[in-house]
């Protein structure tokens, strides 16, 4: 059984099931337990430095006013999708169209 | 019944704990040099630390946290520590201005030198802080701090023209001089808009156990103590306009700033002007150190309270007393204290946006805030004074060399 | 109770509240088990001046062990909150233990023990 911190994976940049880049792990969402909380997907975003900055400084209320694009939107990159094995490089197992496609219809 | 006590002490706060070193010595630069035309810097710095003092206990009463404590659990420690590092820089600098002016005011009246005088200030401050809870250290400021009064009542002995007066409320540029305007208008705005009164007040109103019931009255101690302190720190204008001035005094020595209240007050101006100064920057000097613990036990998320014993906040005393000896050091080795209130002034305007900009994310943020975020007013004053401190003191450090 | 949350925006800097409503640290650090082919999980929260060495520059493990090493109360690296603590999340994490039970204030009882308390006037 292998621990990891939260700094280990945080900021790691992830690449796809073809070796693209895909954008770097920001958040992870989980499922509140009473013993342990289990990982539901990991946010995998494909931001510009400049997206980063604002949503990092903007408050909510601002940044649904702000349109984003598509693009910039993270990926939900489910917890049985993301490949760990070498937590310095992890690997998402699915290409990102697919991703982009459960992204557009979830 | 305790709502309108808090309503007079806070008014009282106001009028006895806006002067201090840098708010009077940049005052009675502005009057000495440019006469009532800087009036409008000192109105707009003061317009916009109400509204930030306003934002800051409204933060406090609605998310029952610090403004240091939002700051880290909005941004996280990396962003938080680097916006509180720089801020706390700043506020050691000022800290060590107030200090000074103790000791200033101490050699005014004594003729023995402020640095021989430093070390038993710093005692002092300590001893205040250490021994009182957060409530008798600014009720007694407070109220010992009415002696500001003097600059009223010098006011009125001197009659200026009260048109003048209110035309200098006007934005104006001067006709020479202008560096030397500019960074006068730059260090006004650092001396009236100080990020730690914003962390200190919010810290308080925690302290005290404020909640949504408390809104209002935080609007009025914010709005008019300030407004009533703001009005003090005018009269100093007038009175170096009525005095300074004609005689061609520049007022940026001690004894040219204390000799000013000669003319309203023969017998007592200079004891008045060292009591006044002692006063004031003492409990300033007690809330500055007592800011630097706040943010350090808050952004690393100790029990910090000024209201335990020291023993059961051991943590939380030892930063106030580190802070105090280290501030002290530049005064030890003999620094001009009121060059240091200029630089701190300067400095303390070019990094508003560092305690700022975070902090009104923060107030848009209805996590926090519910239903009482910041409206369009509040933000935009906020914004406007920011940028405009912001700008000049791009410009002020270069202007300190050429005309401070 | 079981509902979703997002680690870094819910979890991660937030302050922690021990059973007596004391302040006892803020969650600097979070740890994840990955059993081998199955579902991860959030197993604790952790507490610890060397991890936010870490997450400033991992090269500062090193100078920060040094000088809990050197310096100070002996005390553990980071101190651990297992999941099963945690009673309620809010603005502020809620636990049932002591921050007394753990080393969340090791540093203050040493401070108090060998410095504060021996200044006159320090407990009143």
């Amino acid at each position: 059984m292998r621990e990891l911190n939260l700094y280990e994976l945080l900021g790691r940049k992830v690449c796809d099931a073809n070796d693209e880049y895909a954008g770097c792990i920001e958040e992870i969402e989980v499922e509140r337990g009473d013993e342990k909380c289990a990982v539901k997907c990991y946010l995998v975003a494909h931001r510009g430095l400049i997206a980063r900055i604002t949503s990092w400084a903007i408050a909510d209320s601002l940044q649904k006013a702000i349109p984003v694009s598509e693009k910039s939107l993270p990926y939900r990159v489910p917890w049985n999708q993301m490949d760990l094995t070498v937590t310095e490089h992890p690997r998402i197992t699915v290409a990102q169209a697919e991703l982009r496609k459960a992204r557009s219809e979830g | 019944m305790k709502k309108i006590i808090q309503v007079a002490l806070g008014i009282v706060t106001g009028i006895g704990g806006f002067l201090e070193i840098g708010s009077v010595s940049t005052s009675i630069q502005a009057g000495a040099a440019f006469g009532y035309k800087l009036i409008w810097a000192l109105v707009v710095g003061i317009a916009c630390l109400s509204f930030l003092i306003e934002m800051s206990g409204r933060f406090a009463a609605v998310s029952k946290h610090t403004v240091v404590s939002g700051l880290r659990d909005r941004f996280g420690f990396g962003f938080s520590t680097v916006v509180l590092s720089g801020v706390a820089l700043v506020i050691l600098l000022v800290l060590t201005a107030e200090l000074g002016g103790v000791a200033l005011s101490i050699e005014l009246m004594t003729g023995i030198g402020f640095s021989w005088w430093t070390l038993p200030v710093v005692f002092v401050a300590w001893l205040l802080i250490w021994k009182t809870n957060l409530d008798v250290l600014e009720d007694g400021s407070s109220v010992l701090g009415l002696i500001t009064l003097c600059f009223a009542v010098a006011v009125h002995r001197l009659h200026p023209d009260w048109g003048s007066v209110m035309s200098g409320a006007v934005p104006s540029l001067p006709s020479n001089d202008k560096a030397h305007y500019w960074f006068i208008c730059v260090s006004i705005l650092g001396a009236s808009i100080t990020p730690y009164l914003m962390y200190f007040y919010s810290s308080g109103a925690v302290e005290d156990k404020w909640d949504a019931t408390w809104l209002g009255v935080n609007k009025i101690i914010a709005f008019a103590g300030i407004a009533f302190g703001g009005l003090l720190a005018i009269a100093v204008v007038i009175v170096a306009a009525n005095v300074l001035l004609p005689q061609h005094i520049a007022g940026d020595t001690f004894d040219q700033m204390a000799g000013m209240m000669m003319t309203p007050f023969p017998k007592w101006g200079k004891a008045l002007f060292a009591a006044s100064l002692g006063i004031t920057c003492l409990g300033a000097a007690t809330e500055v150190a007592l800011s630097l613990s706040y943010i350090v036990g808050q952004g690393l998320g100790w029990n910090s309270t000024e209201n335990a014993p020291p023993a059961k906040e051991a943590r939380f005393s030892t930063v106030y007393t580190l802070a105090l000896v280290v501030a002290a050091l530049p005064l030890l080795a003999g620094l001009d204290p009121l060059k240091v209130t200029s630089m701190a002034m300067a400095l303390t305007a070019a990094t508003l946006p560092l305690a700022i900009v975070p902090f009104l994310v923060l107030m848009n943020d209805s996590r926090y805030l519910e239903e009482h975020t910041n409206g369009v007013i509040s933000n935009s004053v906020v914004v406007v004074v920011m940028v405009m401190s912001f700008v000049l003191a791009i410009v002020s450090i270069p202007l300190q060399i050429f005309g401070g | 109770m079981s509902s979703t949350f997002y680690v870094v925006r819910d979890l991660l800097d937030k302050k922690l509240i021990d059973s007596g409503n004391t302040q006892m640290g803020r969650v600097d650090g979070i740890v994840l088990e990955f059993p081998q082919g199955g579902q991860p999980r959030l197993v604790r929260v952790e507490i610890g001046g060397e991890i936010l060495a870490i997450r400033v520059a991992r090269w500062l493990i090193r100078p920060t062990r040094w000088l809990r090493q050197h310096f100070g109360p002996k005390r553990a690296a980071r101190v651990k909150i297992e999941w099963r603590h945690v009673k309620r999340m809010g603005r502020d994490i809620h636990l049932d233990i002591a921050a007394a039970e753990t080393d969340a204030l090791a540093w203050e009882r040493w401070l108090s023990d060998r410095i504060v308390s021996r200044i006159p006037g320090s407990n009143s």
